[in-house]
């Protein structure tokens, strides 16, 4: 795999997950989790995602050459997420970094863009589940893994107040 | 204190030279039951062969840690994911359940259903039984619990009161290492001797519990005419946790010196795998029982049929079929003698291998009574981030309707508090992520706003609601299905009670009225293609099993009516004792584990007075002539 | 063998605080080897390190115990208290430092010479002169000037002979708050327990135990409870064999133990901050983790004065201390040629002139620019 690819699909990750380039390469498993996307969608899905996502940002980016926020998501959601090929990729990009497990595309994706036999639902491996960023979402552990300590749980959970709001319904951010 | 295992335990015991010996005791089953008794027994030098029908490996935290692994790798995390799919040795799983057609029995699984109600009840056949999985649980049968037929006209009586079971629930609690505190325990007639202290003091609350205590503590609830106050009050749990003086917690288990395990660190794993064996497992008592150079162990060992002498009805020897690997069918036949023996393969094993060997019983009881735990889950969001998903898989719960004068007309449940948020019911929190990202559109900081909002406010409550001994629950088999080694597999006929529903419709009305009082939103839903669902006056409810089986050799003190007596011991054949779940008569309101350990440890003090008692050489009649060995060694 | 160097309370009160320092000294490095192992691999060797690790915060309580006792005031924020590495040793000889390394033979090889059993040779002394080196030892003699000892052993053995001698003269000695002593509630781990110390009975047990916990100072390999001493297992990752009771020290005969020195993230060794690209995230992280160590010997500090039950929660902060290392060595240090980055444990010593203890307030100031 190219290096130039890493690092988009690295930013197209903290995009995606909004955890930072150190958090995601703190897991120890970013280049082998681009590698399973290439395995189960194939090099050219992979290229794709990655100028579009390069499309979108350059879309979004004014003259101070940074994103826009708004004008960054609005891109995203056009050229990305409600793309019938890129879309569920991108989701389940989200899904690995999240959970650690791949889930297998929806039939009408592989029925379309065909299915490869690393596409079903599968751990990559047994360190992806320990390290999916849910559980830091959510200021808790992996369950079975990197334990927070005796008696921790009784007290209120680390959770960042920005991450806090919008409680009670749901409310796009 | 790591637990040492003996290295070389598991490959030190010949088969073959072993059927030329006569133990004075030959067990089925590596378990909690199978460990407690072979390490009195050991302990008292007698000579004691244990039978386990999983891998023969030594216990080692290297072996553990491949449990570990397999639970990290699998894509489904149920009870069984750690533990390695053994077609010789074939365990139920919660996944197997399905819905099942009237008349027609499911036998996709290892575990044959004929319904009418499916459950998704399971038990693990690897060394140390489904202690391995246990959520370990701890809490003391009631007083009440012994005697449900002459107090409420439900269930059986015991032949054994709480005072008469209450010294070995001391020892076991110190057996297993229960972390609990007197004072947070002595409620509903359950009183402890003066200045008893648990090993352990108790673990502390969820913020989660502590979260709906503030509303749910002294809410008033009317049953029966009886005015009661609602508390949130912490489980007595087998983990370590802080050692009162003078107890020194039993950590890991391995063959070499390896120092882990001395208290739980809230890895929110007990079910299916402790990943720090701060959770107690058979593994712990076990090692210990091997330390006397007399107990022996063959694993990979699946007791095939009990062998009873036609005229004196005493057991003569068991056989069994050893396989040579997990993965191959091959196997050789083989047999254990001894003076007594002991079936503690759990409460559908204990059944499924008698009725295999043709004995039902003089009054058919064997395998009848099945019991279980009908769960009904009610899950809701509270008000306020709680950080679900942190702790042990459950502190607190409430437990005040568990006894009371309304157990004559519907069924006692106590509650737990899921620090495990909708995980049971809903598959949380891996579901809620993928709806919010598939569905809801979500990446980014609405996706970690979304996943706060959604997860860390879960509230999930269970409540076990008791299932009272009935004859037509049952276990049975038939020469129709067998396993790979040839064995006939259970089949489990079961249906659950109007008693138990009404106590289940009851226990959904009062979670409306939690929520509620907790200003939580109800998420509740009971799906009618659920495999477990179950319509009660008009109602439907997903209903799934609590893996705590019992009844099916249901003790007594009449043999017309029971299988064994109150020592579990075998009423027609004096030298059998069926221990486990199975003997108990009722299930109420209590995690079967911790009253398994109190009753084996009384039967093994009344297996140490009957070997004691026929010390004089016994002359064993040869059931089998076809199968010549050298004479029996009289040790 | 030279005269005490321990003439009273106030040498013993220094000599603790040595103590303290010492203990602390040997986390450092056994953590960066402990979390340079890849998740779920190489087992054996990562427990044995663990185990040690939290046998070491074990005697860095039981040396506080001692230092309370009479009278001392734990100070974990201390000028000079966590070393500057790499940092000598004191085994009588200079001819290894201690590093921050990643899990390897070398990094092997400085632990078994730091618990190294070490009686000096009969026509030595206990104390030998300090050599004029540059880098920092980690235990010289607080009272003797260019003075260290010849292994931590004789370092242990020197400050129990000395409250024996100062006991003898003085019945206040043991004057502290016995409030402030750490009991086994507070501290439990499989390796043994915290002993309270209120008296000359019990200080001598809780330092001997520190000392035969580290190199079996005569006990053998294993002690009465079958406890190995730290050293000997260090050893058996060397031998590639465990030991069992009654093992010549050379010949372990247990179970095989399973190496795979690859299987470890490549970190720069005793990497400074210095050597992070100034306004990089990754520089930001290993700083971010400067302070929440920093903070974390604040709160042991405040478990050692008074508030033993803030122990639970320091044990709450060494997890979270785990995930950021864990971080931190997965992640490239950018221009270092393929090596990962590492946590430095630059505490914020050194920089500022007072020689009083800063605060954890200061820390944060002091160490994010």
């Amino acid at each position: 795999m190219t290096a130039p690819a890493f690092e988009e699909f690295l930013s197209l990750s903290v995009d995606l997950t909004a955890f930072e380039e150190t958090d995601l390469l703190g897991t120890g498993l970013a280049h082998q989790y681009l590698a399973k996307v290439r395995d189960a969608c194939g090099e050219e899905v992979v290229t794709a995602l990655l100028d579009a996502y390069r499309a979108a940002r350059a879309e979004a980016t004014g003259d101070d050459g940074r994103p826009d926020p708004r004008r960054l998501d609005r891109a995203l959601r056009h050229r990305v997420f409600s793309d019938e090929r890129l879309g569920p990729v991108a989701r389940n990009v989200i899904k690995l970094w999240y959970a650690g497990t791949w889930y297998g595309l929806p039939p009408e994706w592989t029925d379309c863009y065909g299915a490869r036999p690393a596409a079903e639902t599968s751990t990559v491996t047994a360190a992806s589940y320990q390290e999916g960023l849910l559980w830091r979402a959510i200021a808790a552990n992996p369950p079975g893994a990197k334990a927070p300590g005796y008696g921790s749980w009784a007290q209120p959970p680390r959770i960042d107040p920005r991450y806090r709001k919008g409680q009670g319904h749901d409310g796009t951010g | 204190m790591y637990v040492k295992f003996p290295e070389g335990a598991t490959k030190r015991t010949n088969p073959e030279a072993a059927a030329d010996v006569v133990y004075d005791a030959v067990i089925v089953g590596g378990g909690i039951a199978g460990a407690i008794i072979a390490s009195r027994l050991g302990a008292a030098g007698k000579s004691v062969l244990i039978l386990e029908a999983g891998p023969a490996e030594d216990l080692t935290l290297k072996g553990y840690e491949g449990y570990l692994d397999r639970f990290y790798s699998a894509t489904s995390k149920d009870n069984q994911s750690p533990y390695p799919v053994n077609p010789n040795a074939p365990m139920p799983r919660g996944t197997d359940a399905r819905r099942i057609s009237p008349g027609t029995p499911d036998s996709s699984a290892y575990l044959v259903q004929s319904g009418p109600f499916a459950t998704d009840t399971t038990y693990t056949r690897v060394l140390g039984g489904t202690t391995m999985h246990w959520e370990a649980k701890t809490p003391r049968m009631l007083p009440e619990d012994f005697r449900t037929r002459s107090l409420y006209g439900v269930g059986a009586d015991w032949p054994l009161t709480y005072e008469d079971l209450s010294p070995y629930y001391n020892e076991a609690e110190h057996e297993i290492g229960v972390s609990a505190d007197v004072e947070d325990q002595s409620y509903l007639g359950v009183e402890f001797d003066e200045g008893y202290v648990f090993p352990m003091k108790g673990l502390p609350l969820s913020y989660l519990d502590r979260m709906v205590a503030e509303d749910v503590d002294g809410m008033p609830v009317e049953l029966d005419g009886v005015r009661r106050e609602l508390r949130v009050r912490p489980y007595p749990q087998a983990r370590n946790g802080i050692p009162n003086p003078g107890y020194v917690p039993r950590g890991a288990v391995s063959t070499y010196q390896v120092e882990v395990g001395g208290r739980c660190q809230g890895n929110n794993n007990c079910v299916p795998l402790c990943p720090v064996q701060a959770k107690y497992h058979a593994g712990k008592t076990l090692s210990l029982a091997l330390q006397s150079p007399d107990v022996h162990l063959v694993g990979q060992a699946v007791a095939y049929r009990v062998h009873v002498d036609e005229h004196t009805r005493r057991v003569t020897e068991i056989e069994y079929r050893r396989y040579d690997k997990p993965d191959s069918t091959h196997f050789t036949t083989e047999r254990a003698r001894g003076r007594l023996f002991v079936l503690a393969a759990n409460a559908v094993e204990n059944p499924r291998l008698m009725l295999a060997s043709g004995l039902p019983g003089s009054n058919g009881l064997v395998g009848r009574n099945f019991m279980d735990h009908a769960y009904l889950l009610a899950w809701a969001l509270l008000p306020e981030v709680a950080g679900t998903f942190r702790g042990t898989n459950c502190t607190g719960g409430i437990t005040d309707l568990r006894g009371g004068g309304f157990r004559g007309r519907q069924a006692a449940f106590s509650v737990d508090i899921h620090n495990d948020g909708w995980g049971w019911a809903r598959g949380a929190p891996m579901t809620d992520l993928a709806d919010l990202v598939d569905a809801g559109g979500r990446y980014g900081e609405s996706l970690r706003q979304g996943l706060v909002d959604r997860v860390s406010r879960q509230l999930q409550l269970a409540f076990m609601v008791e299932v009272p001994a009935n004859p037509s629950n049952r276990v049975t088999v038939d020469p129709a299905y067998t396993d790979h080694l040839g064995n006939m597999r259970p089949i489990l006929t079961y249906d659950l009670p109007d008693y138990t529903m009404r106590g289940v419709a009851y226990a959904r009305q009062l979670s409306k009225r939690i929520f509620a009082r907790l200003g939580a939103e109800d998420h509740t839903r009971y799906d009618p293609d659920f495999w477990g669902y179950a319509v009660y006056g008009g109602e439907g409810y997903e209903i799934r099993g609590g893996n705590h089986l019992a009844g099916t050799h249901m003790m007594g003190s009449d043999p017309k009516t029971s299988v064994v007596d109150a020592n579990q011991r075998s009423w027609e054949h004096s030298n059998l004792y069926l221990v486990g779940g199975g003997s108990m008569p009722t299930v109420s309101t209590s995690n079967v584990t911790l009253t398994i350990a109190a009753l084996c440890l009384r039967s093994a003090a009344a297996i140490l007075a009957q070997l004691d008692a026929e010390s004089a050489p016994i002359r064993l009649t040869s059931t089998d002539t076809a199968q010549a060995r050298p004479q029996e060694v009289v040790l | 063998m030279t005269a005490s160097t321990i003439r009273d309370r106030h040498d013993l009160i220094a000599y603790l605080h040595t103590a303290m320092a010492l203990e602390h000294a040997t986390i450092p490095p056994y953590l960066t080897a402990y979390y340079s192992i890849r998740s779920t691999t190489n087992s054996d060797a990562a427990h044995i390190i663990r185990v040690v690790a939290v046998e070491e915060m074990l005697h860095l309580t039981l040396a506080a115990n001692v230092l309370n006792a009479i009278g001392g005031e734990p100070d974990l924020t201390r000028r000079g208290f966590v070393p500057t590495y790499p940092a000598y040793l004191p085994d009588g000889e200079d001819d290894f430092t201690v590093d921050l390394r990643p899990f390897s033979p070398d990094a092997v090889d400085t632990f078994c010479k730091i618990e190294r059993p070490g009686e000096a040779p009969r026509d030595r002394a206990r104390l030998v002169p300090e050599h004029d080196l540059a880098r920092p030892s980690l235990v010289t003699s607080p009272t003797a000037d260019g003075m260290r000892f010849y292994s931590i052993g004789e370092f242990y053995a020197e400050i129990i002979e000395g409250l024996e001698e100062v006991a003898s003269h003085d019945p206040g000695l043991f004057r502290g708050d016995p409030s402030r002593q750490v009991g086994p509630e507070y501290f439990f781990s499989g390796g043994g327990t915290a002993i309270p110390v209120f008296d000359l009975d019990s200080a001598r047990r809780a330092l001997e135990f520190i000392a035969d916990q580290g190199e079996g100072f005569d006990a053998g390999i294993h002690d009465e409870a079958g406890e190995l001493a730290h050293y000997y297992r260090f050893r058996q990752l060397q031998l590639g064999r465990y030991y069992e009771v009654g093992d010549h020290p050379d010949r372990p005969s247990g179970p095989h133990l399973a190496i795979d020195w690859h299987e470890v993230y490549p970190v720069k060794v005793s990497a400074r901050l210095a050597d992070y690209p100034p306004d990089s995230q990754i520089a930001e992280v290993a700083r971010a983790f400067n302070v929440e160590y920093w903070s974390f010997l604040g709160l042991l500090t405040e478990a050692f004065t008074g508030q033993p039950n803030l122990l639970q929660d320091a044990i709450w902060h060494m997890f979270r201390l785990r995930d950021g290392i864990n971080r931190l060595v997965r992640n490239p240090l950018p221009g270092s040629g393929g090596l990962h980055a590492a946590p430095t444990f630059e505490m914020p010593i050194g920089r500022s002139t007072p020689d009083g203890p800063l605060v954890v307030g200061e820390a944060a100031a002091v160490v994010t620019p």
